[in-house]
């Protein structure tokens, strides 16, 4: 008898699986004659690492042994309707990330409905105004940075050329919600779109205001704080094709707060940038002023918490590993910069090309301070003076760097780098060697790459760093091979041979392997991790040394 | 049952679904406002061609494989479109940091791409795009037909079989 059952269910369960595709192709027919189609996509990432407890390395011990972070996003879509959560795990958080996020929960969920030119967000939102100067929320994973707003975020094409945009909400805050509201209303203008002359006109004309302002609570028992606080901005971007100009103002009312020392001074902040190209040049130009314009909503929130804004570095964004030592940070109360890039491709058959081209990238720029004189007597709240042209002799970051890379066969490609990096340790703190004043770095890199089979390529990186100050001179080889699409594998090793305490000249060996198919990505790596800071647009994360194994997964769908 | 039966039976059943996954819609572009070069605003639904497949790429100035991955197919592209019609768009996640220096660095390298900037990830996250490069394939229609993670030297041969076996018959 209950073989008889059980005979008949699977009879059952296989008539089930047989005919269920023939149901759910069914369906799937009606849905596509009905105009909306749903769908659900979504993408996974999650990181893991297995920690040794190396105490020659300085690493920190571990309790838990293993940390994790990970992450899903799940997003609907039908017709004008979306949706998606995102759900996070930090179990414990990986070194280096902050013990605030450890837990787990869904610290972002939202729902959107399109109508024609309105757009209305409800829950959890990411925007921008301008250049972010006064208004830029936005998602980071790998830096741990999420200062996504909870609230409701309109969007609306009033006409053509005319883009409104306004929004009320609470920071994200780890798992919680900052204290003050922020609120904000933008305005983007198409010129060539609103003036009918301008229509056809090569030259394109964009501008854009906007202002922004955030309430907190005044519980100071001594101080009188201000509770809203308003920021506004306005820009302007001339274009036309081998040429470009935009310009960017911010002002914003006085913010006394626990990052600026609780001064009662306005802050302001200029971005202009340029650019000018031709077939095979192009030149881009940036100088920027940042003075007080640290913008969050927490009075007491520090690091890269409950910033509400974000001020664009302009320094270069290196990818080389020893290069990637000496990073520059924003330094939101003040600072002065200049930069230029200048790219250039000698085209092939050319006295500088050769025989397959060769292309040129140049970097320079230069950070200063501003500067300021102290308020002393009645006003000393004021914090200091500023005269906005005044550039103090103070420098805080400089960088030259020459990249050329050339094809050297048509399966053989080379790019050689120089870069020199000037870096004042005692406003980016960087090193926390006591008495390093300004470190003076060059490196040199050498990456050559052969594919010598269809698909197959090795490559190859040989890399010194050469300072007298911090820990002295590193090295580093790597050696990798990308095997057809799918395969990869990696091993390198970082050096501190010229660190001056000789137990210290540590090797930092090790190796990875990666897969990757469709848009799945598998990767494992073992081995020791130097100290180090990672940036992610002028915003950074201090990374300890640590020995270990790591794993990473990663998947859209 | 025996065991061929079975074996017989679960096969079949494979192949039926298989064939009715192989039929789901595909996932159409969403609709969403993105920027020019030149600061104009642009809705991404406005970017595909009318006349064969649309490549969609995403890229930044800070990302070396995006760079070799972009370098290797510029030197294809002239031969890919003659003979598919294919438009490609690259869209850089690059921020205010760096926008800037996309349009010298474009010309510089002599790109032929149509350029488009996802300054604050909008587009981004409407595609799942976790890693960079990532590359989409989508049809006059709007229809996601393949998408990549990450680029391999070769990988633009892989790319180009999918459009091809794609592409509108001339």
């Amino acid at each position: 008898m209950p073989l008889r059952l059980i005979s008949k269910f699977f009879k059952v369960f296989f008539l089930g699986l047989i005919f269920y595709p023939i149901i759910l192709f069914a369906q799937q027919e009606e849905e596509s004659n009905a105009q909306e189609a749903s769908y659900i996509h979504g993408d996974f990432q999650s990181d893991a690492q297995y920690y040794f407890y190396e105490p020659k390395l300085n690493s920190q011990k571990v309790k838990e042994v293993i940390g994790n972070n990970s992450y899903l996003n799940v997003l609907y879509d039908r017709g004008n309707l979306s949706g998606g959560i995102r759900f996070e795990v930090y179990q414990p958080p990986l070194l280096g990330y902050d013990q605030r996020f450890k837990g787990s929960g869904i610290p972002f969920r939202f729902i959107n409905y399109k109508w024609k030119e309105l757009s209305v967000t409800i829950g959890n939102f990411y925007e921008q105004f301008g250049n972010g100067l006064i208004y830029r929320s936005y998602w980071e994973w790998g830096l741990g940075f999420d200062n996504s707003v909870d609230g409701i975020r309109v969007r609306y094409n009033l006409l053509e050329g005319i883009q409104l945009k306004a929004f009320v909400g609470k920071q994200r805050f780890y798992f919680d919600q900052g204290p003050g509201i922020v609120r904000g209303v933008a305005a983007d203008f198409s010129i060539n779109e609103l003036i009918p002359k301008f229509e056809l006109s090569a030259t394109k004309i964009t501008a854009g205001i906007a202002a922004v302002s955030k309430y907190q609570e005044d519980d100071d028992p001594n101080l009188v704080l201000p509770e809203n606080v308003a920021a506004f901005s306005g820009r302007v971007k001339v274009a036309r094709s081998a040429f470009s100009f935009e310009a960017e103002y911010a002002y914003k009312a006085n913010d006394p707060g626990f990052s600026n020392g609780l001064i009662y001074r306005p802050g302001q902040a200029l971005f202009l940038t340029g650019g000018i190209s031709g077939e095979g040049f192009g030149i881009s130009l940036g100088a920027k002023r940042i003075d007080n314009f640290d913008f969050r909503s927490g009075r007491n929130a520090s690091f890269n918490d409950l910033l509400i804004n974000y001020l664009p570095p302009l320094t270069p964004q290196h990818t080389y590993r020893l290069a990637t030592l000496y990073p520059y940070a924003t330094q939101p109360l003040g600072e002065m910069g200049a930069q230029a890039d200048i790219f250039y491709n000698a085209k092939e058959g050319s006295l500088v090309g050769g025989k397959y081209g060769t292309s040129f990238t140049i970097n320079y720029c230069q950070i200063r301070g501003i500067k300021t004189s102290k308020v002393i007597g009645e006003d000393s709240a004021k914090g200091y003076n500023s005269n906005f042209l005044d550039i103090s002799n103070n420098t805080y970051y400089q960088n030259l760097s020459i990249e050329v890379s050339k094809k050297l066969t048509p399966t053989v490609k080379a790019i050689v780098s120089y870069i020199f990096i000037e870096l004042d340790n005692e406003v980016l703190r960087i090193s926390n060697i006591s008495g390093v004043k300004t470190i003076y770095s060059h490196i040199g890199v050498l990456d050559v790459s052969w594919k010598f089979k269809p698909k197959h390529t090795l490559r190859a990186e040989l890399q010194n760093l050469n300072t007298k100050q911090d820990n002295g001179s590193w090295a580093m080889a790597l050696l990798e091979y990308q095997m057809g699409s799918k395969y990869f594998f990696a091993i390198y090793n970082e050096y501190n041979y010229g660190n001056s305490i000789e137990s210290q000249r540590i090797n930092y060996l090790g190796a990875s392997v990666g897969y990757t198919k469709g848009t799945v990505r598998i990767s494992l790596s073992g081995g020791r991790q130097r100290a180090g800071v990672f940036c992610v647009g002028g915003v950074c994360r201090f990374l300890p040394a640590s020995s270990g194994i790591s794993a990473s997964v990663a998947a859209s769908f | 049952m025996s065991v061929q039966k079975i074996l017989l039976v679960s096969g079949a059943i494979f192949l039926l679904h298989l064939s009715v996954f192989s039929q789901t819609s595909f996932r159409k572009l969403p609709d969403i406002d993105l920027k020019s070069l030149g600061g104009e605003a642009v809705k991404s639904t406005s970017l595909l061609n009318q006349e064969g497949l649309t490549v969609i790429n995403f890229w930044a100035t800070w990302c070396k494989p995006c760079m070799l991955e972009l370098n290797a197919i510029q030197e294809l592209y002239g031969a890919w479109q003659k003979e598919t019609k294919v438009k490609i768009v690259a869209v850089t996640i690059d921020d205010s940091r760096n926008t800037s220096k996309v349009g010298p660095l474009v010309n510089g390298k002599g790109w032929k791409y149509q350029i488009i900037l996802d300054s604050n990830g909008d587009f981004k996250r409407a595609l799942n795009v976790n890693n960079i490069p990532h590359t989409f394939v989508v049809n006059s229609k709007g229809d996601i037909l393949w998408q990549h993670n990450s680029y391999a030297p070769g990988d633009e041969d892989e790319l180009y079989e999918i459009i091809k076996k794609n592409s509108p018959k001339l």
